[in-house]
């Protein structure tokens, strides 16, 4: 197990220094100015120059790549352009909004969806599973901003129980904190829960089919033995992994959510960065997100190992 | 009748229902049988006979679509039927257990033998106690001769061979000392002489226990070897039944006698004529060594220092035990996995290390035919895949792809249908004409029959006997089972642990086999013992 984990760590780490590579040349070949955006329409040609000397966008790339790199070795992902603060101080602002709405999406996105699949898997072809199977194909299709409109229309306007839009943090109280969460949550988790539910059923269902489920039953185990301690626990790899990946998009920034219910997170950092061309924000924010990426893919792959022991060979 | 034979399981007019559209009304049709306390009473039959529909509904394990439509099961007078399913489940690993066909499928594969074991008991048992528990698992493997059990216990099942499956399986069978053991062809999916232990064990066990054993299996060799009474099932009925030496010596039914002579007799065939072609493989001291894994750092000799020939027109078999490296080196001639050294010559396919040359040359037929097809593509779309990848037009493929089919016994339409429409033994058959249509010189049979019901199995040989002759192809026929190898083969090379021990015309090596392994593969043969008492007239 310990020569598994340092196997896998050893191949994650190159990916890092290739994105970082990746992404400054991905940015920087858009050919789009910054300082001309920065400097405003009314602004001469003399002005964006100095800005542009000012920013050190006129240096050769490789210098620009070298400096960026210098500062990340130091821990420093470099300073706004538009904000003119560092990038890391601007992140955290902005990642407690996205992290707790992730957490709660995924959470209840398990918690609904992964039993709901698994009843379903157990009942394969009856009326709970043709339920299962209509509303999960229901959560699919509906489009976000139809549901969230929706959601904020009923809930909010119609029976105001909860805010329409807003984030409030953790340190203005928690119950304010909850209730801003409770809408977005919603909103995003039905695709979610739709997603989990149909991953789930068609695994467990799957491993209900096996060979060891039936020696299972000639041990006289009961359905809920079978379904809990056999059909599930195997069933555990690709939902583990499945429910990891989510993560780790939801954390990407879940734009259209955040923009919705006018959170202040990292998706919608990211669109104003884009918007206003400020390369360091991008920069440190795809760089951060890849690496969480590879902390959370390692993590799946441990958690599956300890699950199942022949992943660890 | 004294209190002693009481049955302790007793199957009356039992009826299981097929779904509708099948091309019959019911897997089983009316049977009924007796189990007494320590017997062993045989079910044979070829697959769809019903022969394990038949257990499965004494076990309540019949899949969602089948149901019992009529009669009684009685464990010791009480008829299990008529019992609510959670009754029934207190049965179920107490009083009645089962062991099934594949030991590798069977055993969870995310829990330790121990822990799996240990299930049983806290099953039926959950107030004992965990070191009770513990110890009373420890010494059910003991109790099946498992070496080291407490590292076996320890152990995921991918960890430990099929043989110790097999075992692990029937120590979580008898752990409870159950009346009544159900064994589903458990060894048809182990060697011989793993296939032999077992079945001892299974009968030392069943005197100690003084369990009833209902033993299915369509292997006239097993029954010979282990039965007390035997039942011959087909289409769902019993066909006849009686005491072992009755049924298996002065058979009734003509079914019966077919079933009997199916099993090819294991004698040493009558010397042939040297086969006098050219040479087709050359084989001069190949290795293969795989890896484990580049921290572990430990070697395996798959295929260690393997010289071999075949000529043109003439059957090579290659007999060994799994991991004996007998399919690595048909994977190797065929050009799937590279050597690690050594060479293989084929003269008549030119250049040997040209792999799409080999390719040509060299076809496989596989294990299993059900899953050697793709299940999405048409038989015609999966028979010209490979004469196009040679070269030829669609309409050529298709025309060679005919002739074949009909070849191999099978009719025009074949080409239309899908490979689930077909049985095994004509799976099988597709899988022949696919190897055939790439015109090969050498084609490789590995373990093409041993998944196959006895008379289907000798049809295929027939079929791959006659395709052999007319062809003038030479053949490697890789089996584990030397009746067929026997049969088949003019020249016969026993491998073990990646090495050939022994290699002659398959008259000398079955008469007068010279290594002490080859000797024991003989042995091993179920129902060798009884044959030979017959055949000295005891």
């Amino acid at each position: 197990m310990k020569g598994f984990v340092f196997k896998r760590l050893m191949s994650a780490l190159p990916v890092i220094p290739i994105v970082s590579v990746l992404i400054f040349l991905l940015i920087h070949a858009g050919g789009s100015d910054p300082a001309r955006i920065l400097a405003g329409d009314t602004a001469t040609d003399a002005a964006v120059e100095s800005l542009r000397q000012h920013l050190a966008l006129d240096r050769p790339l490789s210098e620009q790549f070298l400096a960026w790199v210098g500062g990340l070795v130091q821990g420093d992902f470099g300073t706004s352009i538009f904000y003119q603060r560092p990038v890391s101080d601007i992140v955290m602002d902005r990642a407690g909004a996205t992290i707790s709405l992730a957490l709660s999406v995924i959470t209840l996105s398990v918690l609904i969806g992964v039993p709901a699949g698994a009843i379903a898997a157990m009942r394969l072809g009856e009326r709970t599973d043709k339920a299962v199977t209509f509303l999960a194909a229901m959560g699919f299709s509906l489009p976000i901003f139809l549901v969230a409109y929706s959601l904020v229309y009923v809930v909010s306007l119609k029976l105001g129980w909860l805010p329409a839009q807003g984030y409030s943090p953790p340190g203005n109280g928690l119950w304010s904190f909850a209730r801003s969460l409770m809408l977005p949550t919603l909103t995003l988790s039905i695709f979610y829960i739709a997603l989990f539910a149909r991953v789930s059923r068609a695994t467990v269902s799957d491993m209900l089919k096996q060979d060891f489920v039936r020696t299972a039953a000639a041990k006289g185990a009961s359905p809920r033995r079978i379904l809990f301690v056999h059909a599930m626990r195997t069933s555990a790899v690709p939902v583990v992994t499945l429910i990891g990946t989510t993560f780790a998009a939801l954390l990407g920034g879940v734009v259209v959510t955040e923009s919705l219910f006018n959170i202040p997170g990292l998706g919608r950092l990211v669109t104003e960065a884009i918007l206003k061309r400020d390369f360091p924000i991008i920069q440190g924010l795809v760089l951060m997100t890849s690496i969480l990426y590879v902390l959370i893919n390692l993590c799946i792959d441990l958690i599956c190992a300890a699950l199942d022991p022949r992943l660890s060979r | 009748m004294t209190a002693a034979d009481t049955p302790v399981l007793s199957v009356r007019g039992l009826t299981i229902d097929l779904p509708s559209g099948g091309d019959r009304r019911s897997a089983v049709e009316s049977v009924s049988f007796d189990l007494a306390a320590g017997e062993i009473l045989c079910v044979v039959g070829e697959s769809g006979s019903g022969k394990s529909a038949t257990a499965f509904a004494v076990m309540n394990l019949l899949a969602r679509e089948l149901d019992v439509s009529a009669g009684q099961i009685l464990f010791k007078g009480q008829d299990l039927l008529t019992l609510p399913a959670e009754a029934r489940r207190t049965f179920s690993g107490q009083s009645m257990s089962m062991i099934f066909q594949e030991p590798m499928t069977a055993l969870n594969p995310v829990y330790s033998i121990g822990h799996q074991v240990e299930e049983v008991l806290v099953i039926h048992q959950p107030d004992m106690s965990r070191a009770t528990r513990h110890a009373r698992m420890l010494e059910t493997l003991r109790a099946v001769n498992l070496p080291d059990p407490v590292a076996i216990a320890k152990a995921y099942p991918h960890q430990i061979s099929g043989g110790q499956r097999q075992r692990v399986m029937i120590a979580m069978a008898l752990i409870l000392n159950p009346s009544v053991l159900i064994a589903d062809e458990p060894t048809t999916a182990l060697d011989v002489t793993t296939q032999a232990q077992i079945l001892k064990l299974i009968d030392t066990l069943r005197h100690k226990r003084g369990a009833g054993v209902l033993f299915i299996t369509h292997d006239i060799g097993v029954v010979r070897e282990i039965a007390d009474r035997v039942i011959v099932m087909r289409g769902g009925r019993v066909i006849e039944a009686g005491p072992a030496a009755k049924v298996l010596d002065s058979p009734t039914q003509d079914y019966t006698r077919q079933l009997i002579d199916a099993v090819p007799p294991l004698q040493a065939p009558p010397p042939r004529a040297p086969v006098q072609g050219r040479p087709l493989l050359n084989i001069a001291g190949l290795d293969k060594t795989y890896g484990k894994g580049l921290l572990a750092g430990r070697r395996i000799a798959a295929v260690a220092d393997v010289d071999l020939t075949v000529a043109q027109g003439e059957v090579l078999s290659i007999v060994g035990e799994s991991g004996s490296g007998k399919s690595t080196l048909a994977r190797i001639v065929a050009g799937l996995v590279p050597p690690s050294s050594g060479t293989i010559d084929l003269p008549k396919g030119g250049a040997a290390d040209a792999r799409g040359t080999r390719v040509n040359k060299v076809q496989m037929v596989f294990q299993d035919p059900n899953r050697s097809l793709n299940p999405r593509l048409r038989i015609g779309a999966s028979l010209i895949e490979g004469p196009m990848n040679a070269g030829l037009s669609r309409a050529e493929a298709m025309a060679r792809g005919a002739a074949l089919i009909a070849r191999v016994g099978l009719e025009p339409s074949a080409l239309q249908r899908y490979p689930h429409q077909f049985s095994g033994g004509q799976r099988q058959r597709i899988c022949i004409a696919r190897a055939l249509a790439m015109e090969p010189d050498l084609l490789i049979a590995d373990e093409a029959v041993s998944a196959l019901d006895m008379t289907v199995q000798n049809q295929v040989l027939d079929l791959l006997e006659e395709l052999q002759r007319e062809l003038g192809l030479g053949m490697i026929f890789i089996t584990h089972d030397l009746r067929v190898a026997a049969r088949i083969s003019d020249r016969i090379c026993v491998m073990q642990k990646g090495r050939i021990v022994e290699q002659g015309t398959a008259a000398k090596v079955l008469a007068n086999p010279k290594s002490a392994y080859t000797q024991q593969l003989l042995d091993a043969m179920p129902g060798r013992a009884a044959v030979a008492k017959i055949a000295a007239g005891i």
